[in-house]
């Protein structure tokens, strides 16, 4: 008997719950508090192939579609951002662009570590000077023979300390710049010329390692060029819907999670002698939440459905992305009314999850360039569908 | 938008100015963030230029100044910096009942030490609005005895005394809510290690449980708890415009600088409209919290009127750090930068009195009036 495709999710959900809930859940205040996530802990998500969601079974990984990813996203999202944060990158804009432009060497070398966890990877776009502005990047790669020559600065890099391999874009030809002068390579760690500048410190995301990157005449070979030379921002853009996806569904599963926690905070507390929950305040906070909740995990799917039926969807993706941060931004706020003062209180969560939700607005796209996206394409006389 | 102040009030505001832009070092301050120190040292220099106890009376050694003038300090305090600036505008919260209503023996043993800034208050009461407990007290002959434990007390850690607002009880019957001041010293007060928490990060929070404390009626405030009530909510008032103030400057100055596709962000429409948008809301809170400590120093403003004035700063404080942060984009989100501390203490500050539904019900209750 074949399970039908919602019944497969189901039961994927299923285990990854029954995972998350056993495996990871105990140990979200450790991740907090120590600000690393424990080796036991990546290993057993090693072990189940967390790392290689997206990656093609042929290279090592299970081949999940967008709709197996976004469930798998949205229940680790679940217990501590870090989980889902920790294997983004390899099933994301660490491996896609050589899922997608890679040759047939890349793919054999690099996509097999990334999938099984052992290597780690980092996206390297981002400058001090460039950042919604991607195509005004600095950092150069400079071709010398066989070997491509980088130099320049990279920061708000995740994974940056940690990671085994970068995917680094870079100005191969100043004269021509984002119009075709821009380039993808994979860099290795132990390549010359690589160093891990200040290590960021931020509200929010304990337990996920962001730095500056910088390169002093590094030697990349030519055969680490991804695709072809000057199509680095097209090859980069072409990876950045993983992304978004993945921040849609980590603003559903924090969603989620506040709603749980918030009915049952209302359920359990009492405020001058009356349980909260029977304050029709409360209620309707309950009642908005769960409805923007619902909307937004509804967007997700439909739209990962869309994106397995390999049908264009990137303004649904903005939508998904854009809405679900957003989403999340409410739902936080009516929690945390519903918990007072206990809301602030580290041991509740609430706290934790109003610091890590706020970034989802502001990474992978600003909420502000998602709608310059959204509008374009709506003048051009797009609708979503 | 000038703001119709009187010749002494814009010194005060310029000499509060001048000090937080002289002494508060930036380098500093996120040293004290990162250690969750509270500021001594800006505290004894703020009471050394009489920024502590303004509105306190010239016999219990304050400046008899007004509410405007109390919240112009707050304002420009929390406008250079929101964790530095509570810190030093809560150190004398709700001290004003017992500096106007207060014994000579209290006066002299709680106000003076506050005045040189060698000691804060902290304030030990239920959420607004809740009339039962969370500390009860009860008359046994002359003395009376306290019981009740209190979450989330600001500066219970380093206060020397609280001011404790409890349910009197008399033969297991409510009898209205009691205003007093109990030392720290007392026998049965047991003060926890500071709460990890949201924002805040110079003023600690601490559980204070209260178990047969028995303090002396010469202790008892004979002022009506309403009196606290409208002072703390308009120094809240106050903090969230400078907040809001701080976080517009801070969001403002970054629009104007960075650039991103070859123009500055501000000239965005996007962004400009934001902008727009924040100085709007700004204004009006600040219209609305001058407007409210007029009204205080006229001795006319109802206590759902206090309220709706701090939820107005409250929300237009929550929204101007908010977006303020958006503006910064990736950068606002690291702890260098100092909007992000903005944001998290706005979030934390609010729920000082409990929850906004609770006040608002106040509000409501009274602008309803009573139905038949």
């Amino acid at each position: 008997m074949t399970l039908s495709r919602s019944d497969h999710l189901e039961k994927l959900r299923m285990e990854i719950r029954q995972f998350a809930e056993q495996e990871l859940a105990p140990f979200e205040q450790k991740v907090e508090s120590d600000n690393q996530i424990p080796e036991h802990i990546l290993a057993k998500m090693r072990a189940r192939g967390y790392f290689g969601l997206t990656i093609p079974k042929e290279y090592g990984g299970l081949g999940y579609g967008k709709s197996e990813f976004c469930t798998v996203e949205e229940e680790l999202a679940k217990t501590h951002f870090a989980f889902m944060d920790i294997i983004s990158l390899n099933n994301g804009l660490g491996s896609r662009s050589i899922v997608l432009d890679g040759n047939e060497a890349q793919k054999k070398k690099y996509l097999p570590r990334l999938a099984s966890g052992e290597w780690i990877s980092a996206f390297t776009l981002t400058e001090p000077n460039a950042g919604s502005d991607a195509g005004s990047i600095t950092t150069t790669a400079e071709k010398k023979g066989d070997t491509y020559v980088l130099n320049g600065m990279k920061h708000f890099i995740t994974n940056a300390p940690i990671a085994d391999v970068f995917i680094v874009i870079a100005v191969t030809d100043p004269d021509k710049g984002s119009k075709g002068g821009i380039s993808a390579f994979i860099v290795e760690k132990d390549f010359p010329g690589i160093s891990i500048g200040n290590i960021h410190e931020s509200m929010g995301m304990q337990g996920s390692h962001k730095s500056e990157v910088i390169f002093t005449d590094t030697p990349v070979p030519a055969a680490n060029l991804i695709g072809t030379e000057g199509k680095g921002l097209a090859v980069a853009l072409r990876t950045v819907d993983e992304g978004r996806m993945g921040v849609a569904a980590t603003s559903v599963g924090f969603a989620s999670r506040l709603l749980d926690m918030a009915a049952s905070y209302a359920a359990t507390h009492q405020f001058n002698g009356t349980p909260l929950e029977r304050y029709q305040s409360v209620e309707w906070l309950l009642a908005d939440m769960a409805t923007e909740l619902y909307a937004a995990r509804t967007i997700l799917y439909n739209t990962a459905a869309k994106m397995d039926r390999h049908e264009d969807a990137q303004m649904e993706v903005a939508m998904c992305k854009l809405y679900g941060s957003e989403m999340v931004g409410r739902v936080v706020e009516k929690a945390m009314e519903i918990f007072g003062k206990d809301g602030c209180l580290f041991e509740n969560v609430v706290e934790r999850i109003l610091r890590d939700a706020r970034i989802l607005r502001i990474f992978e796209g600003t909420a502000e360039i998602h709608r310059i996206i959204i509008g374009r394409k709506l003048i051009k006389g797009q609708r979503p569908s | 938008m000038t703001c119709q102040l009187s010749k002494e009030q814009i010194f005060i505001q310029k000499a509060t100015r001048d000090f937080t832009r002289g002494e508060f070092d930036d380098d500093q301050l996120l040293d004290l963030i990162k250690n969750k120190q509270f500021p001594d040292k800006l505290l004894k220099q703020a009471c050394k230029l009489d920024l502590v106890g303004l509105t306190f009376p010239e016999s219990a050694g304050g400046q008899e100044c007004g509410m405007v003038e109390s919240v112009l300090v707050t304002e420009e305090l929390c406008r250079r910096d929101s964790t530095a600036g509570i810190a030093l505008a809560s150190a004398d919260l709700g001290a004003e009942v017992i500096a106007h209503y207060g014994t000579k023996d209290l006066v002299a043993s709680c106000i003076r030490p506050l005045l040189k800034g060698e000691a804060v208050t902290a304030l030990v009461s239920p959420e607004l609005g809740d009339t039962q407990g969370p500390v009860t007290c009860e008359y046994q002959g002359e003395a009376l005895i306290l019981n009740g434990t209190v979450p989330q007390v600001l500066n219970a850690g380093i206060a020397p005394y609280f001011i404790v607002v409890a349910e009197q009880v008399k033969n297991g019957e409510t009898k209205g809510q009691a205003l007093a001041v109990v030392f720290r010293k007392t026998e049965g007060i047991t003060v926890s290690d500071p709460e990890k928490k949201l924002g805040l990060d110079m003023t600690a929070w601490h559980r204070v449980s209260f178990d047969q404390v028995r303090i002396s009626a010469d202790n008892l405030i004979t002022a009506p708890v309403k009196t606290l009530w409208q002072a703390v909510l308009l120094k809240m008032s106050a903090m969230y415009l400078g907040i809001g103030q701080g976080a517009f400057d801070l969001a403002l100055n970054y629009a104007r600088q960075r650039e991103q596709f070859r123009r500055k962000i501000a000239q965005f429409q996007g962004i400009s409209q934001k902008i727009a948008d924040m100085y709007i809301r700004l204004q009006g809170c600040r219209s609305a919290v001058y407007a409210a400590a007029r009204a205080m120093d006229g001795g006319c403003i109802d206590l759902h009127d206090m309220i709706a004035t701090k939820l107005f700063a409250e929300a237009a404080a929550e929204y101007l750090t908010d977006e303020s942060l958006q503006i910064h984009g990736g950068v606002g989100y690291m702890i260098e930068f100092p909007v992000e501390h903005f944001f998290r203490d706005v979030k934390c500050l609010r729920t000082l009195m409990g929850r906004k539904i609770t006040q608002k019900d106040i509000v409501s209750a009274k602008v309803i009036g009573r139905l038949t």
